[in-house]
């Protein structure tokens, strides 16, 4: 396809485009600006939540079974309360017949409100370890803990093995949990629970250094002696039975109000409760417990930490917030891409069937004379064979027109050179490619006008073919099936996908509910009449197929597809040329879109392409690329900080769709499959330098930027391709 | 245009090039005002949003918050919260 060059003669004023550079002034491209703050944003909200989202087995589940041979023997031996703040290390039990009911995991908004009350009922204390990434998710609870006289505790932010962990992080877990309390409840607490502990004896080596660690920043470490062993649920009497202490016995009871269904940890506490105060145990804090009040276990926080905290639930709160967005566009892209994929399967399926019905025809054969335009700036090296394969066409009555836009390379003398009889050359002053097609279009001696791209070579029948829709008096203008000529090279190959699945079968679609965005400059017919009635192309936009396709269809004129009419254009080889290209088809559909936005709401046959084609298009050209970064960005997200089989089988099943679309496509196009082993590798550069353009055509477009654009280098490659 | 009579068979065509309105283009904002407005809106929210984030790392890899730093000497009940016989003893400071 061929992209012209943006001249003077464009309209646009140059005053007030290129701005000065103010001295001493940062002049930091805009679109830089963006992508930076993208990635650090992103990065490190992807960074908060994964973190506040680490994904725990229940305590207990991961038993300690190192060695201990560090752990003093009369730990080991000991209470479930280590202080090893000062010189010797202090091992703590709860006294005779007092149990100290312990809460791990929490606070979860569906248990523990309902443990609360039943801790109510039975006008009991209780002491809770809270995981600080949940108090940064509720942090109402954790106040409600502490209003309600409860003790509250640490069991580190994100509930990690700590054995093991650098210092540093262990360090970090329990500073953060103290933010995350301190901001929800105003309270600090000296009282720390590990995650993944369980009895004093217990205790590794490993286990005995975290709990060192900790007491080295003045913790309390709160063991247990009587597991419940609800995270298992066992049923309410096993829970029951569990947690009820030796005859006598005080006891730190371990009982759970997050992680899982915990139905039954509050019915057997409802039981538990009343059965021991039967036996006149009574229920305290840890503090309690320990001869302290609940004031000196959880101080009062300061205003700074409360800060801290502020800052930790706010970023969890957008982390959450953001991920959400994210995955909710994720489905809306999903939802579109299967909604498209079935209505190519229904409907595409169906144009091809009825085109390839022996009884289809367009009416009665149409053998007027044909103009064919093609324009021309720089193109020596394609045209000599572009315009020869025109000029021979199996069509009776074919005049060539080459509108020379001012070209420095001889390409007329090229043209001259051939010596055809129908074909003519007309040497314009630099006007662009609309103003070269319009002129064309009017030298052009017949009424049925075909405009060609100078580096694109028709099949020996394509024009006869394109005009055969002509026989039906409403069909305004007609699009052939453009083919990538060149074919060598991954680049091309993927391009080659690309037109067959993107343009190809998406044109069948649209044509079925005529509605088709694009007759492709490459090859398409318009009668004279249409072209008149709409006034030619316009340089409102760099995309003038696009935008004359609009203008005819809202002038009242059928626009049709013919698969059968085939062109082969050359297809650029390098990434910066298809970067160019793109960018202006992508920033042009954006910009006919927007020129022709008034179609939806106006009446008659314009606003009937307005309702029906404009949101199609929108939708299917614009929103859903638009949203293609996500597959990638929640793709590298799952890799790393979530089920990553799950997210292979996501990622596959996107893969799959796409495949079978393209074996779809390529079948109705009746193109040999071979090429498509490059469709997986496609995933990797081409889908992202597509999505890119867009995204940068459309900041361009918000900005109001000027697009500058430049003439594609051409190789000549089509011409020389065996088969065309 | 004379290079279109030098087609040779079209010697009686005549073709009038009329000057195109100057017009602007789709989305074209010549002056640059929109331009420099968002720029300077990213360029804020930009800042912003950084200075948030070294906020958050500040706060949050700050200082250590830590319980009060001379923990309460723990007194147990007489006899039982400490076990004596283990050697292990409450000193109060």
């Amino acid at each position: 396809m061929t992209v012209y060059r943006s001249s003077a003669s464009t309209g646009v004023a140059a005053p007030g485009r290129p701005q000065p550079v103010r001295p001493g002034g940062l002049r930091l491209p805009l679109q830089w600006v963006l992508a930076f703050l993208a990635v650090v944003l992103l990065g490190n909200l992807f960074l908060v939540e994964a973190y506040a989202n680490a994904r725990f087995a229940p305590d207990s589940a991961l038993g300690a079974t190192g060695a201990s041979t560090t752990v003093p023997a009369p730990v080991r031996d000991g209470g479930p309360v280590i202080d090893t703040s000062g010189e010797r290390p202090r091992s703590l039990r709860t006294p005779p017949g007092t149990v100290v009911l312990t809460f791990d995991d929490g606070p979860d908004p569906t248990w523990t409100p309902q443990i609360l009350e039943v801790l109510a009922k039975h006008r009991v204390q209780a002491t809770f370890f809270v995981v600080g990434s949940q108090v940064t998710r509720h942090p109402e609870l954790a106040r409600r803990l502490v209003r309600e006289g409860h003790e509250i505790g640490a069991h580190t932010f994100s509930h990690p093995k700590l054995a093991g962990m650098p210092a540093w992080r262990q360090n970090l877990e329990h500073s953060q949990t103290q933010m995350a309390i301190a901001f929800a409840a105003g309270v600090k607490t000296q009282l720390l629970r590990p995650p993944y502990s369980s009895f004093p004896d217990a205790l590794d080596d490993a286990g005995w250094a975290t709990v060192r660690q900790a007491g080295s920043h003045g913790y309390l470490t709160v063991l247990n002696d009587t597991d419940s062993r609800d995270w298992a649920r066992p049923g309410v009497d096993a829970i029951v039975a569990n947690a009820t202490p030796a005859s006598g016995a005080g006891a730190v009871v371990l009982l759970h109000d997050a992680g899982g269904d915990r139905s039954q940890t509050v019915a057997a506490l409802d039981r538990l409760i009343p059965a021991l105060s039967g036996r006149g145990y009574r229920f305290t804090t840890v503090s309690q417990a320990l001869g302290t009040t609940t004031a000196a276990m959880n101080p009062r926080a300061t205003r700074g930490e409360q800060w801290r905290g502020r800052a930790l639930v706010w970023s969890v709160r957008l982390a959450d917030g953001t991920m959400l967005v994210l995955w909710v566009l994720l489905l809306a892209a999903g939802v579109l891409t299967l909604a498209r994929t079935l209505l190519l399967f229904l409907f595409a399926v169906r144009h091809a069937r009825r085109r390839r019905s022996p009884t289809w025809s367009w009416g009665p054969p149409v053998t007027d004379p044909v103009s064919v335009v093609v324009p021309a700036y720089n193109e020596r090296a394609t045209i000599g064979p572009a315009v020869r394969s025109l000029a021979l066409s199996a069509h009776v009555g074919v005049e060539v027109v080459v509108v020379d836009d001012a070209s420095t390379d001889g390409t007329a003398d090229v043209v001259n050179g051939l010596g055809l009889d129908n074909v003519r050359v007309v040497r314009v002053p630099p006007g662009g490619k609309a103003a070269a097609l319009n002129t064309g279009a009017a030298l052009a001696s017949h009424d049925l006008v075909v405009m060609v791209d100078a580096d694109t070579v028709v099949e020996t029948d394509s024009i006869h073919r394109l005009v055969q829709p002509f026989a039906d008096p409403g069909v305004g203008a007609v699009a052939g099936n453009v083919k990538v000529g060149n074919r060598r090279g991954i680049l091309a190959r993927w391009q080659h996908i690309e037109y067959v699945i993107g343009f190809n079968l998406d044109r069948r679609l649209y044509d079925t509910f005529g509605c088709l965005p694009t007759i492709p400059g490459a090859l398409g017919a318009f009668r004279r009449a249409a072209l008149d009635d709409v006034g030619g192309l316009s340089l409102d936009t760099i995309a003038e197929d696009t935008d004359l396709t609009m203008t005819v269809q809202r002038a009242g004129w059928q626009v049709v597809y013919e698969e059968s009419a085939r062109a082969h254009t050359e297809a650029p080889v390098t990434l910066r040329e298809l970067w160019r290209q793109r960018y202006r088809w992508s920033y042009g559909t954006m910009q006919a879109i927007w020129k022709h936005r008034r179609a939806v709401v106006e009446t008659g046959p314009s606003g009937r392409f307005g309702r029906r084609g404009l949101p199609f298009i929108a939708l299917f050209s614009v929103a859903l690329p638009l949203l293609a970064p996500l597959l990638d960005i929640l793709a590298v997200y799952g890799t790393f900080f979530l089920d990553r089989w799950e997210t292979l089988v996501g990622w596959l099943a996107v893969m799959v769709v796409q495949a079978v679309t393209a074996v779809l496509a390529f079948r109705l196009d009746g193109e040999p499959l071979r090429p498509l082993w490059a469709l997986p590798l496609q995933q990797f550069v081409y889908r992202q330098v597509m999505y890119l353009v867009l995204l940068h055509s459309a900041l361009t477009a918000l900005s109001g930027r000027h697009l500058r654009w430049q003439k594609l280098r051409r190789t000549g490659e089509v011409a020389a391709a065996p088969g065309v | 245009m004379e290079d279109a009579a030098s087609a040779g068979d079209s010697a009686a065509t005549n073709v009038l090039r009329l000057d195109e309105p100057v017009h602007q283009p789709v989305f074209v904002d010549a002056s640059g005002r929109r331009h420099r407005t968002l720029r300077r809106l990213a360029l804020a929210v930009g800042l912003a949003a950084l200075l948030a984030v070294l906020l958050l790392w500040l706060t949050q890899l700050g200082a250590t918050v830590r319980p009060a730093p001379v923990p309460p000497c723990v007194s147990a009940p007489a006899g039982q919260g400490v076990a004596p016989d283990a050697g292990v003893v409450c000193e109060d400071r």
